[in-house]
Parts: C-alpha cells; structure tokens; sequence
C-alpha cells in the first residue's frame, strides 16, 4: 500500500510531461482517467486524488458503492468544490456537477482529506515521501490517507480505507478470545482502533500506554488505572481488571506508517494452570521415559555379559575338545603307522619261518616226529599269515585303500570251485554244501567283469564262517541275477553311471581304435555290457546269530561271544566283507529266517557287468557251460531239439527211420538223494528245464517209484511189440508209433509217471542212501527187462568205488565223486537226449551221427558230444590237441602213454559196451612205457573180444606213415595238430565206415 | 605310449617274427585257440615249451658228452624237441632239429654238437623274442587294451 502512491507519483509525473502550469481542462482529460483506472485497479482504494498547489484537484471517491467524482476548477482563493457522479465503467463524470457545501455531512471526510493532503504537501514541498494520516469522521470510516508530490505543484493521494487494516487485527483478536487472551490497539495520538481489552480504556501518553479501567456503563472508574510503559518489554505487568488478574504486555507497532500501540492482557490463573498441568504431564512423561531407558540399558548390558560369559566358558571348552581331537587323532594315526609296521615285521619273521621250516622239511625223515611238528608248524604260519593278511585287509579297507581289479571271468565256474573248495570241509563234519543254481540265471550270465578275487574272498568268508558253526544239516548257497531292482537300484545308481560312462568311453575307445589299428576291427566288436545284481546267499543251519546282533556283526572286532567260543578267528571277517561288498555297489545283511528254523543266512548282492551271452558266439565258450546255457535260453529245449531233428530229417530223407537223436518222448529222472535241501533244489532245477522227475528220500521210496516206473513201462511196451530185444537194437525204427501210443495211453488218462514208453530214464541215486549192494539190486533189478534206454548215475560223496570190485556196479554207469551241482549237474543233465546226450546211442546211431557231422561240418563245433582220448606224453602236445578238440565242441579224456591209453580203452568197453568209449583216439606214436603203434595193436585186441566195435584210432607222428596202417591205425595226421586236417581224417574214416 | 601305439607295436613285432621266419601258421592257429576262458593259453603254452626244450637241450648236452653216444635217445630227444617246437610254431628251432636228425642218423658226433649249439641258439633267439612279445601283450593288457587279432596272411 504504502509504495502504490509513490509509483503513483512517478507514472503520474512521466505521463504528464509537467509544464509548469496546468489547467483545469489538462486535469480532466489526462489526469482523469489515470485515475480512474488506478482508483479501479488498486485493491481497498476507497479515495484518489490530484491535486495543484493554484487549488485545482480533482477526486474520485467511493460513497456508497458509488463512485463520485470531485474537482476545483478555479484557483481563486475562495475554491469551490464540485460534486458530480461518475460513469462505473469508463469514469466519466456525468450529471449536473452539485456545488460542494462543505457543510455537508456527507462530504465533510473527503474535503478533510484533501485539505490535509494539500496543507501537507505544500507544507513540505521538498520531500517526494509519502506520508501518512489517518482522517476519520463520523460518518465514514476513518481512512488511511496516502499522498505523494507529482511535480513541484501537484501532489496524489490515496485513500485506503481503516477496515481494511483492522479487519486482520479484528481476526487475530477473535483468535485471542478462545485462549483468554484480549488485544487492545490505538493509534499513538490516542485514536483507539480496537478496543479487544474488556472495560478498559487505551490512553496513550507519551511513551507509556495508559489502561483506564471502565465500570459497567463505560465511564472510567477512576481508580485502579495503570500506567504500562511501552518500551517493548519482555515481561508485562499484572493487572487487575474487575477482580481478574491479567497480565498485560504492551509494544508499539507501525502500521502503514502509523504509529501506534497494542496491549494485549492475558488472564493470569489460566495461564498459569495451563502451564502447571502441561509441566506436571510433561514431567511424567519424560520419568517415565527415562526410568524405561534405564530398565533397558540395564538389562541389555546384564544380557550382554551373561553372553559374553557363556561365549567364553564355550570357548574355553571348545578349546579343550579340539586339543583332545587333535590328541586322539594324531594317536589313532601313530598306532596305525605302528600298526602296519608291525604288521610288516611280523610278516616278514612269519615269512622266514615259513623257509625255515621249509628248509627243514629237506633234512627231516618222511613220517618221523619231527616231520609231523614240522608240518603242524607250518600250518600254523599259514594261520598266522591268514590272520595277518585280514588284519592288513582291515587297514587298508579304512585307510580306503582297496580298489577293486576289474577282469573277466565265470561267475558260476567261481561259484563252484568255492563251493567244492569248502564241501569236504563240510561233508568232514556230517554237513552238506549245496550249490543251489535257483533259476538258472547266474548260469545265463555267467560272464561277468569285476574283482574275481574280492568276490570269491568274501564267498570264501562266508563259507568258511558257515562251516565253522554248522554241526549238522546242510549249507546252502543260493545265487541268481536279476535286473537291478529300484530297491537297489539305489545303491547302485554309483556303478550304473559308472556302467554307462564305462560304455561310453568303450565306445569312444572303440572308434579310437578302429581308426588307429588297421585290421583289428573284428576284436573290437561291441562290449554289450549290463549291469546285473547278482545275489548269493549262504545260508546254514548252525548256531545262529542272536537277532539283536544282526548289526553288530559286521563291525570290526566284534564276535558273537556265545558262539564263537572255541572257534578262535579276530571277528574282523565279517567287517571286511561288508566293505568288500560294498566296494562292489552291493549290500550285505542277515536276513531273517522262518521262526523254527535254525541258523543263519547271510544274504548279500553286488553289482557286476555282465557279458550277454550271444548263442552264434558260441566258439568262444566252454563246451557244456554253452550248451547249458542254450538250454536255458530256450525256454522249450525238447522242442528245440526236435526242430534241429526234423530239419536234419527233412534234409536227408534216409536219416529218416534211423536217426534215433530226436526222440520226442520226454525223459525222466530218478533220484534218490538223502539231503532233502539238495534233493529238492535239484528237483527244482530240473523240472525248470523241463525235466520230469521223481525224487526219493530213501531207499524204500526209490524201490517203490522204480517198481510204479517199470510198470508203466512194460505197461506200453507189452502194448506195442513182443521183443524187447529187438526193439532195443532198432529202438527208434518205431519212435512214430511210440508216439502214437503215447497219445492213445494220455488219452487213457494214464499219464502220469512212466507215460512215455521209449523216454529216457536217467537214475540218480547216492551210495550213501542206503547199503550199497542192495542199492545196486535194486537199480539193476529194474533195469532188467526194461526196454527203454537207462543210465545210472552213482553220487560218491566218500569215494567208495575205488574199493568196489567191478561186479557190484555196472562198468556203464557213471560214477561222480564231488558233490552233485554246478558243473556235474550239467553234465549229468546232458546225458539226456534232450540236452545232446549221445552215450545212450547204439552203433548205428553213432554212425548217423558221424554222418551228421557231415551235414553240419561248417558249423562252429563240428564235434560237438564226441569224446575223444588223447594220447601223448608231452604235456604241450597234450594241451594243445585239447585245445584244438575242445574248440570243435569234443570231450576230451586224456593220458600219458600207450599202456594207460589201452587200460582206458578196456574199462570203457566193459563199463560202456555196447557203445564204444570213445569216438576217436588221438595217438601219438613215440611215447616212454608203450609207444603208439603197441598201444593200437592192443586196443585192436581187445575190441575183438566185442565184436562189432572198432575205434577209431588216428595216429599223430612226425614220421611217414609206413608204420600206422600196418598197427591197425585207421589215419595219420603230421604234427603238429591242425584244426582242418584233424575234420578232413575224421570225415575220411567215417566216409570208409560207411563204405564197409 | 597310449594303447593304440601299444597295439601297433605288437603288430608291427609279430610280423616281423613271421616275416624273419622264427614263428609259422602254427602260432597263428596257438592264438586262434586262446579265448576268454583260456585267456593264457598261448602263453601257457609257450611256457610249457620253453620248460619241455630246456630239458630236453639238457638231456641232448648229457648224451653228447658221454664217451659212446647213445644215437638213439639223442633221436629221440631231438625228435621230441621237434614235434613240441613245431606245435608252437617256433620254425627255426623245427628246421634246426630237421638237420639235426640227419646228422644223427649219420652218427656225426661233431656235426650234432655243432647243431646243438646250433638249436640252442636259434631256441634262446626265439625264447627272448617270445618274451618280448608277450611283455608287450602285458602292457597292452594293463594299459586296459585288447591283443589285436593277426590276420591270417603268413
């Protein structure tokens, strides 16, 4: 506000150009509307004015909400005032121009006004300032006058109207009220503006403020009025106002140039008991604060230590344990460095034993005292160095030391020499070891990669634990393979990815070296590898394991104490073979047995790369485990057979009537076998291949199943023909027939035992079942008179036979001294024409045979079933016709020299006769004790006595042949033996045979 | 040396054996008869060879230096000697015998220790060539390689 009048001015005095006299008419036409436009423009304008010192002016006010105009035109001394009404919009004066009556009440305000600005300006003509005044009549608010010089002789002013300025105040005071606080405000010449104090009274004198108190009519008191200085003071002064106490506080203030002053009185006990209210809230609130801070702290730092205490103590203790740690640790390692040294000493001391005792054998007397000690010893370090070795096996297995040696080998072949190994040990002590084949499978996958000697150290030990503590009963070992199931397969997701990545770095090698050797590519045909779980378990009818000690068992040093007394050993055997097993991705347990049932049974696998048998590989595998195994791969091997035979017969229409191999009639097999565990497994085994069989427990049993047997068979023989002796030479010249009696007599529904009339019969029977000679009554008893073809099979388990005289047994039967599985199971299986038995076989069987061999002599094993004696005295040249033989698929029987070879000859003839015992001889003919050429003049002898039969006996020399014709040799071949040339004089003497 | 290198050594080895004349056909058959279930068998073999000749050029040592020479165990010795080197195929030892009998049959004591030295020598040669082979038929083995086939070819 207080700027706007002396802009103004400015604008005034540029706009006007000021000439030193001015008219009346100049004012109306230019200042006017200046004016005007200010008077509309500048906010709570209520009056402007212009004015010239000669008294001329002209003024624009508000009266009313309307707007007038008022002027002097002359500048006589008497000046005459004009009021006329002007247009809202553009200013200009309209109307008749009313002559100004200064009396009027009306107007009497703005004449003031412009009587106190000119008095003023012109008063005060140097100074360009504004000032101020405030003009206040009765009528009209009082006014705030602003005026400012334009030129020399003409001064503006404004008017803004009081309201404006104390409507704020007015606001504030109202604010005031509500906190008992009241404003008073007057102008410093003692003009009250705002009377906010009640029944008081401003009277300003001076510099101090005088507050006169008012009773209810509003005339002073006269008593009780306080003078308050106005001096900007801090603190105010009490008062009492009508029995209040305020407390007054007094300042000046300027207001648009305005001097003035305002008090403002607040009451006292209010403020005080506010403050006292706040303070004592205030107060509490921070003690309750503070207390709170202080229960904090206090217990964060209690907190604080009982950790740091706790921390340390655990520290400490930590401390204490790594040392001990570290103690025990650096001790465990000292004893085992300890340990392996003296481990190493006392093998080195046992092994200078173990020379000087074999040193002292040289100068000791056989069979005297000191020989037996001797030998005891000798034993003795043997244990010695047994123990040892498991407990450095121990050692390295926790120093993780073993690694297994991956090689090739026969699963089930291993399986048998341990189970043979251990079955004299067993049978020494009344307890039978049975090899149970289960289902065949281990047969089938017999092939295997792994550590061949870790496994048979863990079979060995399991065995041997088993001996031990079986007094009676049997030991059965039980094996098959199977896929790796998903409840081991677990275990063995190691070796599978093993597997896979051995598979593909054998491919890998493959392309490798098919790229880099030339020429080699057949030896590298594809590995086709599988993984298999193979399962074995051993399980025996001894003492047993207490249940709760099923883990513990496995644990280094741990023996069931009960049992184990008197047996000796470390109880490190078991801890060995759990780690051994587990090196091979198996797992080893105890598993639980039938309640009743006595003993233990140590059930365990491992995870082994089997080598898939391929049947056209046959070549490579060992005769009968080959033919074994085909047997098994087909799951019909009978009628396996009989499509080979037809084939055969459809090829050569005369083999038709004599070829006697394929016989449809099924064969049987009598057993009589004391153990039951191994009769039935046996059983089992066979009747899995297809085998009927009939199985007795004792003697009585064999008697009554060979009499049902017999029956049945001259049941049906009665029914086809008369004599049986010529049936038997001619046997299969009606297998035709045959066959349809057997379908007349299953349509009888008599088919149960001895159904087939022409079906082989394979009688197994134990020496030891019952008293031999009446075993043997029996057995040939039955074979009398029986027209089908009959084998007996003698299990030995004592070896008697070397003491029986010849008469007791027939020299055809076949006589087996080790126990009946595995190997000798096969073989005894093969004797049945089904499986490829030909020593059944009349002579003119045999010749088909041979022609057969004709047939099929391209085949991989042209002389596949034929027995052969080889005979020479050098041991290499032994070898290698063996060799060369087993490869074509014969069976070799072996001797050292003429005289042995010509004994052998005449056993076999009284034992086989009327087939002859071997096929073929091979004969060398410089050997020591009989040369080859006696040795056949004998053989030729003998034969004579028989007849019909004559061996073929080829001669093998490194000279002409002058002399081999002459000694009755039928061929001779030039060392050394080759493959082609042995089939060439084999086809050459059957190719004579038929001629004669 | 990696397997492959390995492998063609042995190759490169073996014909020259053959070319050099100190084995026959009849190794290559020794060879063909070795399989997974004999995995040895040549070595095996040789083996027994080598033990059969030793006597045997012992037994020949001791009946030549006797006063009178039986003529006729010499024969034979040297009879066996031949058939057991020609079964392993050992050519120049069979060839030395061959001479050797001849001599024998002439009675020549001289002519027959000279052979003698004459069989030793060729039975040390081909005993240390067969040695050699079968070292490297070990490596080959242990550095996890298989024994290349020899084609039939000789």
């Amino acid at each position: 506000m207080e700027s706007s009048s002396t802009n103004f001015s400015r604008f005034f005095s540029s706009s006007l150009n000021a000439s030193s006299s001015i008219s009346f008419m100049d004012i109306k036409t230019k200042v006017a509307p200046l004016l005007f436009q200010a008077f509309e423009s500048v906010p709570h304008l209520e009056q402007i004015s212009y004015i010239v010192m000669q008294g001329l002016s002209f003024s624009y006010y508000r009266d009313h909400l309307q707007i007038l105009a008022m002027f002097s035109n002359s500048s006589s001394s008497s000046t005459l005032y004009y009021i006329q009404h002007v247009d809202q919009d553009n200013g200009e004066p309209y109307g008749e121009p009313t002559k100004y009556n200064f009396s009027s009440i009306n107007t009497s305000w703005i004449s003031e006004a412009l009587q106190f600005s000119y008095s003023y300006a012109f008063s005060n003509a140097s100074s360009l300032r504004t000032n101020w005044s405030i003009i206040v009549d009765n009528g009209h608010n009082p006014l705030f006058l602003n005026s400012a010089r334009v030129t020399r002789t003409s001064v503006i002013s404004l008017g803004f109207s009081e309201t404006t300025v104390t409507d704020f105040l007015r606001a504030q005071n109202n604010d005031l009220h509500q906190s008992s606080m009241s404003m008073s405000w007057a102008t410093k010449d003692g003009r009250a503006i705002v009377q906010g104090i009640r029944n008081t009274r401003l009277v300003i004198s001076n510099d101090t403020v005088l507050l006169q108190l008012l009773d209810q009519n509003g005339n002073p008191k006269g008593v009780g009025d306080t003078a308050i200085p106005c001096n900007n003071e801090r603190f105010g002064s009490s008062l009492n106002i009508q029995n209040t106490e305020y407390l007054i506080h007094c300042s000046t203030i300027d207001v648009m140039g305005i001097e003035s002053v305002y008090v403002v009185a607040i009451r006292k006990n209010e403020l005080l008991s506010f403050d006292q209210h706040y303070k004592k809230k205030g107060l509490t609130v921070l003690i309750v604060m503070i207390l709170m801070i202080l229960i904090a702290l206090v217990s964060f730092l209690s907190m604080n230590a009982r950790n740091a205490k706790r921390e340390m103590r655990l520290r400490a203790s930590l401390l204490k344990q790594m040392e001990g740690t570290q103690q025990a640790e650096r001790k465990n390692m000292n004893k085992s460095l300890a340990f392996a040294a003296a481990n190493h000493d006392v093998r080195a001391s046992l092994a200078g034993l173990t020379a000087l005792i074999d040193m002292s054998f040289d100068f000791v007397q056989n069979a005297s005292e000191l020989d037996t000690n001797l030998k005891l010893m000798k034993g003795c370090t043997q244990d010695l160095l047994g123990l040892l070795n498991s407990i450095l096996d121990t050692s390295k297995i926790e120093a993780g030391k073993i690694q297994l040696e991956e090689e090739e080998f026969d699963v089930s072949i291993l399986l048998e020499d341990i189970v043979d190994l251990y079955h004299p040990m067993a049978s020494k002590k009344g307890v039978d070891l049975i090899l149970d084949p289960c289902d065949g499978s281990i047969i089938r996958y017999s092939r295997v990669k792994g550590d061949r000697g870790r496994l048979k150290q863990v079979l060995c030990n399991l065995l041997s634990n088993a001996v031990k503590f079986t007094d009676e009963g049997h030991i059965v070992v039980r094996a098959r393979a199977q896929k790796p199931s998903l409840h081991n397969s677990l275990m063995a997701g190691n070796s599978e990815k093993h597997g896979f990545m051995g598979r593909l770095s054998c491919l890998c090698l493959k392309k490798i070296s098919s790229d880099e050797i030339e020429g080699t590519s057949n030896s590298t045909h594809a590995d086709p590898y599988c993984v298999m779980d193979f399962i074995f378990e051993v399980d025996d009818t001894g003492k047993g394991i207490p249940k709760e000690k099923y883990e513990s068992v496995f644990e280094n040093y741990i023996q069931v104490k009960e049992t184990s007394l008197g047996v000796g050993g470390t109880g490190l055997g078991l801890g060995i073979v759990q780690s051994l097993v587990r090196l091979m991705h198996g797992d080893i347990e105890i598993s639980e047995k039938d309640v009743g049932e006595k003993g233990t049974c140590f059930k365990f696998n491992v995870i082994l790369n089997v080598y898939e048998t391929i049947t056209n590989a046959a070549s490579t595998k060992e005769e009968e485990g080959v033919d074994e195994r085909n047997h098994t791969q087909a799951p019909l091997p009978t009628l396996q057979s009989c499509s080979s035979g037809s084939s055969i017969r459809s090829l050569s229409p005369r083999f038709r009537i004599r070829s006697s191999s394929p016989k449809p009639e099924p064969s049987r097999v009598i057993m009589l076998i004391a153990d039951e565990y191994r009769r039935k497994a046996t059983e089992k085994f066979m009747e899995g291949l297809g085998i009927k069989v009939a199985a007795a427990k004792r003697l009585e049993d064999l008697f009554d199943v060979l009499k049902k047997m017999k029956q049945k068979c001259l049941y049906s023989s009665s029914h086809s023909s008369g004599s049986q002796g010529s049936e038997y030479l001619s046997a299969s010249s009606h297998s035709r027939s045959s066959r349809v009696r057997v379908a007349l007599s299953s349509m009888d529904g008599k088919t149960d035992i001895g159904a087939a009339s022409n079906g082989f019969i394979l009688i197994v029977v134990e020496t030891d079942a019952g008293p031999l000679l009446e075993l043997c009554k029996i057995v040939s008893n039955f074979k009398r008179g029986l027209c089908n073809p009959c084998q007996v099979v003698w299990l030995d388990k004592k070896i008697l036979f070397k003491n029986l005289d010849k008469d007791t047994i027939d020299p055809k039967d076949m006589v087996l001294s080790k126990p009946f599985h595995g190997s000798r199971l096969f073989q005894v299986i093969k004797l049945l024409p089904e499986f490829g038995g030909s020593k059944l076989n009349t002579q003119e069987s045999f010749v088909d045979q041979s022609s057969v061999i004709q047939e099929c002599e391209d085949t991989e094993k042209p002389l596949s079933g034929k027995k052969i004696l080889v005979v020479d005295d050098t041991p290499l040249m032994r070898m290698i016709a063996l060799r060369t033989l087993i490869k074509l698929g014969a069976i070799i029987e072996q001797c050292e020299n003429g005289e042995a070879a010509v004994h052998l000859v005449g056993d076999g003839l009284i034992k086989d006769f009327p087939n002859p015992p071997y096929d073929y001889i091979l004969m060398d003919c410089q050997m020591p004790v009989m040369n080859g050429f006696e040795a056949t003049r004998k053989i030729r002898k003998i034969e004579k006595r028989y007849g019909n039969i004559r061996i073929p006996i080829i001669a093998l020399t490194a000279d002409s042949d002058k002399m081999t014709i002459d000694a009755g040799m039928d061929f001779h071949l030039v060392k050394p033996i080759d493959r082609n040339k042995f089939l060439e004089a084999i086809r050459d003497i059957n190719a004579k045979k038929r001629s004669i | 040396m990696d397997v492959g290198q390995m492998q063609r050594q042995w190759l490169d080895y073996t014909r020259s054996l053959f070319i050099e004349g100190f084995l026959d056909n009849q190794f290559l058959q020794l060879q063909q008869l070795q399989d997974e279930n004999n995995p040895e068998f040549v070595v095996e073999v040789v083996s027994l060879f080598f033990d059969d000749s030793e006597r045997l050029l012992k037994d020949l040592n001791f009946a030549l230096d006797q006063q009178g020479v039986d003529f006729k165990k010499v024969d034979a010795h040297v009879h066996q000697l031949k058939g057991s080197s020609s079964s392993i195929g050992a050519q120049r030892v069979k060839n030395a015998c061959i001479a050797f009998r001849n001599f024998c049959e002439d009675q020549n004591v001289e002519a027959c220790l000279r052979c003698l030295q004459q069989v030793k020598q060729e039975y040390c040669l081909v005993k240390n060539k067969l040695e050699t082979l079968f070292r490297l038929e070990q490596q080959i083995v242990a550095a996890g390689g298989s024994i290349p086939m020899m084609e039939l070819g000789f």
